[in-house]
């Protein structure tokens, strides 16, 4: 018999204590000592039977350190959900409708989009001052829709299984990114106090929304990402006025939408690969009307609405 | 037959890992589902001997089964 101290990540409370032990006795191993608050425990044992325990803690949520947390940023395992997701996979059948519902949804605005300007309204777009300057803002006004209502969703889903921590994350980056983008579009077309307002309202909204699955704390880490990253929006904007904005903000929004991935998959790791797996909670056209109202909205705001003393167009 | 079990006592998502493990020891219980949110066990359980048995031991790993 051999002691082996192993480090473990996850370890909280007194039923990560237990789970340890009720491992440790199913493969017949003494559990020398448990420390939770430094995070290692010693057994006493054989080399064959750790390596089944640390498999079966790392299923039950607790890791070794170092190693363990290695193969957890493996990025084979990132590779296997974006493309199981993309082929529409028995497992990620949530992740696959999300993203059936957003290019169908990203689709039928553009038509919708493209029907009006050519028939149905002409007129109303041609009376818009140098309207194709907007062009491109306005598909991005409608990428951001879809990329935010797509993330609230997938999280609206998993959030009563969701941990505390994990909950505060993803209010936190929802919040940030969709306040970020609202502010940064509508402050190119109105300029930064309009800008900062709609960011800060969409990234509040959203943040506060989905933290508070995690109380108050989650609340107000959504609220706080909100509030800065709507001003942070607008005020990018409005500085790089002069300086190549649109094609930074395609740049941005890239990036915010591999974040955004990024985030869908810590989502599904931490809780839709999960035995209780949950289903959508919307159908595809509640989907397609809520994301186009907030598209609708922000058109209006960006066409219509007042103007600061310094914008793109 | 379905059950479901108030609980006292549940906290994170460990607890809900130590219930689920507890449980799936024993035979003649299934489809279990424990939500430490809501304080509530859910399982389908063969008879009314294997329930008794599941709620003991829910109440040895320091739980309390309020109903």
């Amino acid at each position: 018999m051999t002691e082996y101290k192993i480090e473990l990540n996850g370890m909280t409370c007194e039923s990560c204590e237990k789970i340890i032990e009720r491992v440790a006795e199913r493969n017949d191993t003494a559990v020398k000592q448990i420390d939770v608050k430094k995070g290692f425990a010693i057994f006493e044992s054989d080399e064959n039977k750790i390596l089944m325990i640390k498999q079966q803690l790392s299923e039950r949520g607790i890791t070794e350190k170092g190693l363990a947390a290695t193969t957890r940023g493996d990025f084979s395992r990132i590779k296997k959900y974006f493309i199981g997701v993309i082929s529409g996979e028995k497992d990620f059948y949530v992740e696959t409708k999300i993203l059936n519902y957003s290019f169908a949804s990203a689709i039928a605005i553009i038509a919708f989009f493209i029907f009006a300007y050519n028939f149905a309204m002409p007129s109303i777009f041609n009376s818009i001052e140098n309207f194709t300057g907007y062009v491109p803002l306005i598909f991005l006004a409608i990428f951001s829709s879809i990329l935010i209502f797509g993330s609230y969703e997938h999280m609206n889903t998993y959030k009563k299984d969701m941990s505390c921590m994990n909950g505060m994350m993803v209010g936190m980056i929802v919040g940030m990114i969709s306040g970020f983008m609202v502010g940064a579009i509508i402050g190119a077309t109105n300029g930064m106090f309009i800008g900062s307002l709609a960011g800060m309202t969409v990234g509040i909204g959203l943040g506060i929304n989905l933290g508070r699955c995690c109380g108050i704390m989650g609340a107000l880490e959504g609220a706080m990402a909100g509030l800065m990253a709507g001003i942070m929006g607008a005020m990018t904007s409005v500085m790089l006025l002069l300086d190549n904005l649109v094609l930074f903000l395609y740049v941005c929004f890239t990036i915010s939408l591999a974040i955004l991935a990024g985030l869908s998959y810590m989502m599904f790791r931490e809780s839709g690969s999960t035995a209780a797996k949950s289903d959508l909670k919307i159908q595809f056209l509640d989907f397609l009307t809520k994301s186009s109202i907030l598209t609708f909205l922000l058109l209006v705001i960006m066409l219509f609405g007042p103007k600061g003393p310094i914008t793109y167009l | 037959m379905e059950k479901t079990l108030k609980i006292n006592g549940m906290h994170c998502k460990s607890c809900e890992v130590l219930i689920s493990d507890v449980l799936a020891e024993i035979k003649g219980i299934e489809k279990v589902k424990v939500d430490s949110k809501e304080g509530f066990v859910k399982f389908n359980y063969k008879d009314e001997h294997v329930l008794s048995i599941a709620k003991q031991a829910i109440e040895k790993e320091g739980y309390t089964v309020i109903a």
